[in-house]
C-alpha cells in the first residue's frame, strides 16, 4: 500500500480513529484499520457477544460469548498487527467525551445514535465517516466540517424510527428488506468507509466520496447520489 | 398549481400517481408514500435524479415537473 502516491503510512499511524459500534459492521471496519496501518483506535459497544455474532463477526471467539463487544474485539485485533492499540469502551457514545480524534467512523445500529455522532461530529469539527447495512443493501455517508450533514436528509420516516434498534433479534420478524446484513454486505460497506478515512488521513479529503454512496448488492450497483446543505439543518451556520 | 408526479418504490419498482401543489414539500411527498406501502417499516429518502433533496424544499423548489417520476429508496441504519 505504501507504494500508492498519497499514502502517507506516519499520518496513518498516528492517526486517532473513533469507532462506535463493533457488531458487524464494526467487526469488518476494525479488520480494515488495523490491516491498512492504522494503530490509534478507540471502540465503543455497551453490547454483548451473542452465540449468533460468531458468523459474520471476524474478531469474535466462541470464548467471548457474554463478553462486551469491545472488549472481545481489544484480545484479538493485536492478532492483525500487534503495534496497533486499540482502547476498548464498554458505554454507549451517548456517555462519552468525543473530543480529542481525528475521525469517527459510526458502524451504528439506530438512527438516534448516528444523529448524536453526526451532531459531534460538526461541532467539534472531525470529520465522520458513516457505515450502514441491511440485508443486501448499504451505504456510506462521509460528513466533513464544511459540508451536509446525515441530519440535512434526514425526513418524518427517520423521525418515526428514531429509537429503533436495527439488528438482528433472534425469533423476532421483520421485514426482508432490513434483515441484518450478511458478512458480504459489512464487508463491501467496511471497505468503502475506511478507504475514506485513508484519505483524511492522508490529507486528500477533497477526493471523498461527495454526497451518499447507496449500495444495491443484488443488482450489484453503487450509486451515488449528490446531497446538498440543508438551510433548516440545525448543525450549520450560527445555531452551531 | 397543482402537477402530477410518479414515485417508483425502488425496492420493487411499482409505482404510483398523485397530485401535489407546487408548494408541498418533498417530506409531504416522502410520508405520503410510507403510507401507501405502509407494510414497509423503515427509514426512506427521495431521490430526483442523482440528487437527495432535502424534505423541506418544496416540490417547485426541486425543479420538478408535471409527469416527473421520483424514487422512494430505502435508508439502511443497521450495522
Ligand atoms: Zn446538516
Amino acid at each position: 500500500m505504501e507504494r500508492t502516491e498519497w499514502i502517507d503510512m506516519d499520518r496513518i499511524h498516528g492517526f486517532r480513529v473513533f469507532v462506535a459500534g463493533a457488531g458487524a459492521l464494526g467487526n469488518e471496519v476494525l479488520k480494515d484499520l488495523a490491516l491498512a496501518g492504522f494503530r490509534d483506535i478507540t471502540v465503543a459497544d455497551p453490547d454483548t457477544v451473542e452465540e449468533s455474532n460468531l458468523s459474520r463477526c471476524v474478531l469474535f471467539r466462541p470464548g467471548h460469548i457474554g463478553m462486551n463487544k469491545a472488549a472481545a474485539v481489544a484480545e484479538t485485533l493485536p492478532e492483525l498487527d500487534p503495534d496497533c492499540t486499540l482502547t476498548p469502551i464498554t458505554d454507549r457514545i451517548q456517555n462519552l467525551d468525543l473530543e480529542g480524534y481525528d475521525v469517527y467512523i459510526g458502524c451504528l445500529d439506530s438512527i438516534s445514535a448516528r444523529l448524536h455522532l453526526n451532531s459531534h461530529a460538526m461541532y467539534y469539527r472531525i470529520p465522520y465517516v458513516d457505515g450502514a447495512t441491511d440485508a443486501f443493501r448499504g451505504k456510506v455517508q462521509v460528513v466533513l466540517p464544511d459540508g451536509p450533514c446525515m441530519e440535512c436528509s434526514m425526513n418524518g420516516t427517520h423521525i418515526r424510527e428514531l429509537h429503533r434498534t436495527f439488528s438482528c433479534i433472534p425469533g423476532e420478524e421483520i421485514d426482508p428488506v432490513i434483515l441484518s446484513s450478511g458478512i458480504t454486505t459489512s464487508s463491501v460497506i467496511a471497505a468503502i468507509c475506511v478507504r475514506e478515512v485513508l484519505k483524511i488521513a492522508c490529507g486528500i479529503e477533497d477526493r471523498c466520496v461527495r454526497g451518499v454512496s447507496y449500495y444495491d448488492g443484488m443488482e450489484g450497483t453503487m450509486d451515488i447520489v449528490s446531497l446538498e446543505t440543508n438551510p433548516r439543518c440545525p448543525n450549520h451556520g450560527e445555531s452551531v | 398549481m397543482t402537477m402530477n408526479l410518479k414515485i417508483r418504490n425502488s425496492v420493487d419498482n411499482s409505482v404510483i400517481s398523485t397530485e401535489v401543489e407546487e408548494g408541498d414539500s418533498i417530506g409531504d411527498l416522502l410520508l405520503y408514500a410510507a403510507e401507501y406501502w405502509s407494510n414497509q417499516k423503515y427509514a426512506m429518502v427521495m431521490k430526483v435524479g442523482s440528487r437527495l433533496v432535502p424534505p423541506n424544499l418544496s416540490v417547485s423548489e426541486t425543479g420538478l415537473k408535471d409527469g416527473d417520476t421520483v424514487i422512494l429508496v430505502p435508508d439502511p441504519q443497521g450495522g
